[in-house]
């Protein structure tokens, strides 16, 4: 479409007015592809991408202002948290907001990475987007690892110590990686610098233009993610990937409200960073004693996001927890559109992944017992758990034609293996990561919260 | 019109529509953001520059005061000391004398002191978060700062940090510097000055070589169990052996010892003058020749009259042998060349009648019931594994055990230590002077395994003790030397004739020579 789109050939261009007028059309192409107004509600996507873009934007805000206050330096780093804490006027509210909206931040992600494999929003034409938001996820999370060193307390030290040894576990570079991301052996003055360099500029760059890119694809994929009402994703027009038989759009039920939704999108952020505000007054930012490298606290614990992975370094050799497992998830989350095996869709009985109860019944024991067998071997019993009930299920999704399924079972029944992985994988974090957060005391050993 | 449609109404106003959504959702927003910078406003520190204001307002020199105090957020900033100290933010007065009669903290003025707050800061002295602009944070024990404030009964400790000198304003600091010495804490605990010298016992733990010339296995025995029901003033600590341990002991330092020199010198009078008049005569003896200047008796009343700068003789006729007695009397040192007791010269009539009156000082309930098993190798060998063990040697000196080293925790920098270091007793208050008292009060209790004995100290001993150790923090430690006012001469004796002469007769036991010596100006005798 023309830039001019809107102005009259030979118009005064260069009237201020015109520049207003361009900027809206301009603004109404980016925003222009068209959702079915009965997809606009909340209940449909949860605006979970656009509350994450809206506390990206709360740590962009409060970070600039933090590094206004901020030396990244020995000690004066943590003296500067003190200052914020006891002098600034708001600083801890500050410090509350960025710690608190970059831990929701977290977990938005998950949630929109979940929230999207379950719609089946990744496949073709959005399965770069899909990569894109995978990318964006470990920026995410690296961003958030390398803030965590920042205020140079105890919590901070030693959550950075065993994520960087936990990095170190990776075979031949693992060291050399550790030692280029730290600039030497232990966490000190100069890994501190190169954390602080990271988090306030290589990675929100980073992500930054991640989310350009993100939101760009959103918008030639042909805006929010639609499905027709016999569940298909609708492929827009102009995509090349358009098929001839995929659905058109019904233009009474359109809307060409995409202002709409940003909209009320703008006010799901305004309602998050009300809470972020309410959580800040309730509980300040955590902040230890000064880093003491010569203090280990019991038990040294990762940030939260990475707890998951800590509680696997306690039952699996560093190598396996550390890193294959880890590099199994993001691959097969890189992975997971383009492998058609695992994710053919159910609409075709024929292409069930196992038409027959036997081999389905046989395939699923057998790769259950291996996990079981495995899990029970490290003594890894939490890690079991969302194994058994994943096992539960695919029990009940079991059904042959003299026994066909009925509701939740029938439900079940149709969902694609790739289902199975994301929700044992997704089980599996959520356990783990609330077991290690929650559950482990000094040496790891298991302790009851309520007890603590 | 009933409640339910009321509510719908208004959740309809303030939610029906999108539009009105978003009014109300941003007016929340609006409202919930300006809470945090609200709050500052009410911050505690701003409560408390009011009340300053209010409580100036009526004074005579309101305007004087008003026209020094200024609001805000004060700050003394020692970048040399690591010092942020925020505390004359809330506590405004410190350096206005005129409010000397003012008793609400924190208006309070900082009573008379040599230093001056600018250049020395608040939490150098009263340790607490000085960074901190709230009570609870700058006062107490947080996650974020593990040090509290000191109590006000170990200020005095902060002093000891930089001075050694025996300070004037300073009496619980010089007294628990005096214990430290006295008890022999430093026997078995190396404790390094801000001088950078070591804490040198001026107790004197009598050489165990030779003493079954001296006493019994009994009295060892009995001694043991319980110093302090012998000689009330002893600063020998409680073992808490139990009879079998204090048996082996008394086995083994009988059998390890050897005879004296003075063992081998003859007697020439065997038998003691007995009778009331040889006591009265011994008694007046030991009053004319000034023995009380540094041994005490207990009186009829319980009290201890005389010095303590030797042994207390209350019940000393239980413990030696007559032999032992006169021939030490004679040449104490012919017993133990290290003892501070002087050689008088006295003749053998003296010897016998101050004998035959100390030996009159006896309790015979001490030993009444103290039936020892008879000793065999195999308790000696006990008793000396014991010995080892416990490090007796560290004070004594014993046959056939060399002195331990490095026995005990180096204590220069006990006023530093981290609290993660620190096993404290479940229940008690976590915080280091608790430690350190409770750890000189009851040693065993952090621990049945400890060795450790316990020490008999009054409550104000204890708390003049933790003064003293508080004091040895790594500021301390650090100082450098030409700060620190020292006592340089602690270690003076007098040169050439004079000072052998002077060495001979123990002169220094009682009397102090530039700065070395005994005092004998604790000798508390009854007024007449």
């Amino acid at each position: 479409m023309a830039r001019t789109l809107g102005i009259p050939e030979g118009a005064h261009l260069h009237h201020p007015w015109h520049a207003i007028v361009r900027w809206r059309e301009d603004f109404q192409r980016m925003m222009s592809a068209r959702v079915l107004e009965s997809r606009l509600g909340f209940r449909v996507t949860w605006y979970l991408g656009a509350l994450t873009l809206g506390c990206f934007a709360i740590q962009v805000t409060t970070g600039l202002l933090l590094m206004l206050y901020y030396h990244p330096s020995i000690p004066q780093g943590y003296a500067d948290m003190k200052d914020l804490e006891f002098v600034v006027s708001s600083g801890y509210m500050l410090r509350s907001l960025h710690r608190w909206s970059a831990h929701a931040m977290i977990f938005l992600v998950f949630m929109h990475m979940a929230k999207v494999f379950y719609r089946k929003a990744y496949k073709p034409p959005r399965e770069l987007n899909w990569i894109i938001g995978v990318f964006l996820l470990l920026a995410t999370l690296l961003l958030s690892y390398t803030g965590y060193l920042l205020p140079w307390d105890q919590l901070s030290y030693w959550g950075t110590t065993v994520g960087a040894n936990i990095i170190s576990s990776i075979p031949v570079v693992g060291a050399n990686l550790r030692f280029y991301l730290l600039g030497g052996h232990t966490v000190n003055a100069n890994a501190l610098l190169r954390f602080y360099v990271l988090h306030t500029m290589i990675f929100p760059l980073l992500v930054i233009a991640l989310i350009a890119v993100h939101l760009w694809r959103l918008h030639e994929d042909g805006g929010m993610f639609d499905v027709d009402k016999n569940g298909n994703p609708i492929v827009p027009e102009h995509s090349p990937l358009a098929m001839a038989d995929a659905p058109i759009r019904l233009e009474d039920e359109e809307t060409h409200s995409y202002g709409e939704l940003l909209f009320r999108e703008i006010i799901g952020i305004e309602a998050l960073t009300v809470v972020l505000f309410v959580m800040g007054l309730l509980w300040k930012a955590p902040l230890e004693e000064l880093a003491n490298p010569l203090h280990t606290p019991n038990p040294a614990k990762a940030p939260w996001y990475f707890t998951g992975v800590q509680e696997l370094l306690h039952y699996f050799p560093p190598f396996v927890a550390g890193i294959i497992l880890p590099t199994l998830i993001v691959s097969g989350l890189f992975f997971i559109p383009f492998l058609p095996f695992f994710d053919n869709v159910t609409t075709h009985k024929a292409n069930q992944w196992f038409r027959r109860k036997p081999v389905r019944m046989a395939s699923a024991t057998a790769l259950i017992l291996v996990l079981s067998v495995l899990l029970v071997r490290v003594h890894a019993w939490d890690a079991l758990l969302p194994a058994l009930v994943v096992a539960v299920l695919l029990l009940l999704a079991t059904d042959s034609p003299s026994q066909p399924a009925r509701g939740f079972r029938s439900w079940l029944s149709s969902r694609p293996l790739s289902f199975w992985i994301m929700t044992l994988f997704l089980m599996e974090a959520v356990v783990l990561t609330t077991v290690g957060t929650l559950f482990r005391g000094p040496s790891w050993t298991w302790v009851w919260p309520w007890r603590g | 019109m009933s409640r339910e449609n009321q509510f719908a109404r208004v959740a309809r106003f303030f939610v029906g529509t999108a539009p009105r959504r978003f009014a109300s959702v941003s007016v929340l927003l609006a409202l919930v953001s300006a809470i945090a910078p609200t709050k500052d406003l009410v911050s505690q520190w701003r409560h408390y520059q009011r009340l300053y204001v209010q409580l100036i307002h009526n004074r005579p020199d309101a305007a004087r005061l008003a026209r020094r105090f200024q609001s805000g957020i004060h700050q003394i900033w020692i970048p040399e000391q690591h010092v942020v100290d925020r505390c004359s933010t809330c506590h405004v007065a410190l350096q206005e004398p005129s409010l000397a009669d003012v008793r609400k903290e924190p208006f309070r003025p900082h009573p008379p002191m040599p230093h001056s707050l600018t250049e020395f800061g608040c939490v150098v002295c009263h340790h607490g978060q000085g960074a901190a602009t709230t009570v609870e944070e700058s006062h107490y024990c947080t996650k974020a700062w593990e040090q509290p404030i000191l109590p006000a009964r170990y200020t005095e400790s902060s002093c000891g940090q930089c001075h050694m000198d025996v300070l004037k304003g300073t009496p619980r600091l010089n007294q628990g510097r005096l214990l430290l010495a006295r008890f022999g804490c430093a026997h078995c605990h190396a404790i390094t000055q801000p001088d950078g010298t070591l804490v040198a016992p001026v107790d004197e733990p009598p050489s165990l070589e030779h003493v079954a010339e001296k006493t019994s296995r009994e009295w060892i025995f009995a001694w043991i169990k319980n110093p302090q029901a012998y000689a009330t003033s002893s600063t020998m600590p409680n073992y808490r052996f139990n009879d079998q341990e204090a048996s082996d002991i008394a086995s083994f330092l009988v059998a390890q010892s050897t005879p004296s020199e003075n063992s081998r010198k003859e007697m020439k009078s065997a038998a003691l003058p007995s009778g009331d008049e040889a006591l009265l005569a011994g008694k007046s003896l030991y009053g004319t020749l000034f023995c009380s200047s540094c041994h005490a008796i207990q009186n009829a009343a319980g009290n201890l009259v005389g010095g303590d700068l030797a042994p207390e003789l209350t019940r000393v006729g239980s413990k030696v042998s007559p032999d032992w007695l006169r021939r030490w009397l004679q040449t104490p040192q012919g017993y133990d060349p290290k003892t501070r007791m002087p050689r008088y010269r006295y003749d053998e009539k003296q010897v016998a009648l101050l004998s035959s009156f100390l030996l009159s000082k006896k309790d015979d309930d001490f030993l009444a019931n103290v039936r020892l098993p008879e000793s065999d190798a195999q308790s000696v060998a006990r008793g000396k594994k014991l010995v080892a063990d416990y490090g007796c040697t560290a004070c004594h000196r014993v046959n056939g055990v060399n002195p331990p080293e490095s026995f005990a925790p180096d204590l220069s920098r006990i006023g530093s230590k981290p609290l993660f270091q620190v096993g404290f007793i479940r229940g008690m208050p976590e915080t280091l002077p608790d430690y350190i008292a409770g750890k000189i009060h009851d040693p065993r209790a952090f621990g049945p395994a400890l060795k450790m004995p316990t020490f008999s100290l009054s409550d104000v001993q204890v708390e003049s003790l933790t003064t003293a150790l508080l004091a040895q923090t790594d500021r301390a430690v650090t100082m450098p030397p030409e700060l620190v006012r020292s006592t340089s001469h602690a270690k003076y004796h007098p040169g050439g004739d004079a000072g052998r002469l002077m060495e001979d007769l123990r002169c220094q036991s009682c009397h102090t020579i530039n700065g070395n010596g005994g005092d004998i100006r604790t000798l508390s005798l009854p007024a007449p």
